[in-house]
């Protein structure tokens, strides 16, 4: 039964826009007022089935409940729910397909804000100055994309707990990859550094450091998501049938 | 005569009610409804469900305060959230049973046929 109890509070905060945070207090809210009703049912009715429909009568019309808890939410917090929907992986989509449009949109709002920088510069800057810059930032954009794609595709077995009963055979593939792309990295990096600007030797472990912290912040953001997603994971992995 | 008060009679007012429910003591959703059930001697028919996004508001407006039952609080099944009114709820009731007076003078005025 509490499965079912889990299934009409998920027809009613599922469709929510809300954070996730307030979304799982009104789960864990719902759940336990109807818990409490169906108890109560139970001890006076004893038949389990009639109980619940009792309980579900009582508690009023999902959509209803919907409409109203949706109304309770302010509007600028359901702007950023509508943002994490963007962000987030839509049901069905590959993750390779998933990683890819983050990317696209990476590249995409960085080229765009740079394309409104340099037409802020236009008057003051020389063309040729102007078209360097140009070239310069689109790159730029360009690499942020790609390497938001990687990052993504690592992160995504780890963040989504399906994913990482389902999948964690294929995790090794991922480990690897990133510890190859990282050494790779600091490789050329360090490479490019001594050929540049004739560096020493010495500045190995500055450059080491510098990564360890990037990847250190990485996985520590990986670890919230997956926190995050571990909470709500036993009511988004319901199956409404809507 | 048996009359029964139901969803769309009560909504305008649910606030003020449930104010008023917890100015007497602090409670969690469900004994907000039976309160107000008890209150209301039965005639009251609320779908119960409908209290969480009025709760939601009063918070938001810092209306009512909220905390989480403890783990531990050695009572079985989930745990519950446990409502309060704030100094700023006080006063909210406190206007909205002003305003309560006023409505009930008037309409009562006219309905009733005295004037």
């Amino acid at each position: 039964m509490k499965t079912e109890i889990m299934m009409m509070v998920e027809r009613i905060v599922r469709h929510v826009l809300a954070s996730t945070e307030t979304k799982l207090r009104m789960r864990e809210e719902l759940y336990s007022h109807l818990d409490a009703i169906y108890t109560e049912e139970l001890q006076r009715t004893g038949n389990s089935k009639a109980a619940l429909a009792a309980a579900f009568a009582r508690f009023g019309d999902p959509q209803e409940i919907r409409t109203q808890l949706q109304q309770s939410v302010p509007k600028w917090k359901q702007w950023g729910s509508r943002y994490n929907q963007l962000v987030s992986r839509h049901s069905g989509e590959s993750r390779v397909r998933f990683a890819a449009r983050m990317a696209l949109m990476t590249s995409g709002s960085l080229a765009a804000i740079y394309i409104i920088m340099l037409s802020m510069l236009y008057l003051s800057v020389q063309k040729e100055e102007l078209l360097l810059l140009y070239s310069f930032l689109l790159q730029l954009s360009l690499l942020f994309g790609l390497n938001g794609f990687v990052a993504i595709l690592c992160a995504q077995p780890f963040v989504e707990p399906a994913a990482l009963r389902e999948e964690m055979k294929g995790c090794w593939f991922q480990g690897v990859f990133v510890g190859l792309t990282t050494a790779g990295s600091i490789a050329l990096l360090w490479g490019q550094l001594i050929y540049m600007h004739d560096m020493p030797f010495t500045i190995l472990p500055q450059t080491l450091s510098g990564f360890l912290a990037g990847w250190g912040l990485f996985v520590l953001v990986v670890w919230f998501l997956r926190m995050e997603k571990l909470k709500s994971f036993p009511w988004e992995s319901l199956d409404l049938n809507d | 005569m048996n009359v029964s008060i139901q969803g769309n009679q009560i909504r305008g007012h649910l606030e003020t009610m449930i104010l008023s429910i917890l100015e007497q003591n602090e409670s969690h959703g469900f004994e907000i409804v039976k309160k107000l059930e008890l209150a209301g001697g039965g005639s009251l028919q609320l779908k119960e469900g409908t209290i969480y996004p009025v709760l939601y508001r009063l918070e938001d407006s810092g209306l009512v305060k909220s905390r989480w039952e403890k783990e531990d609080s050695g009572r079985k099944g989930p745990r519950r959230k446990t409502y309060s009114l704030t100094s700023k709820g006080r006063k909210k009731l406190e206007a909205g049973r002003q305003e309560w007076n006023v409505f009930v003078n008037i309409v009562g005025t006219i309905v009733g046929g005295v004037a």
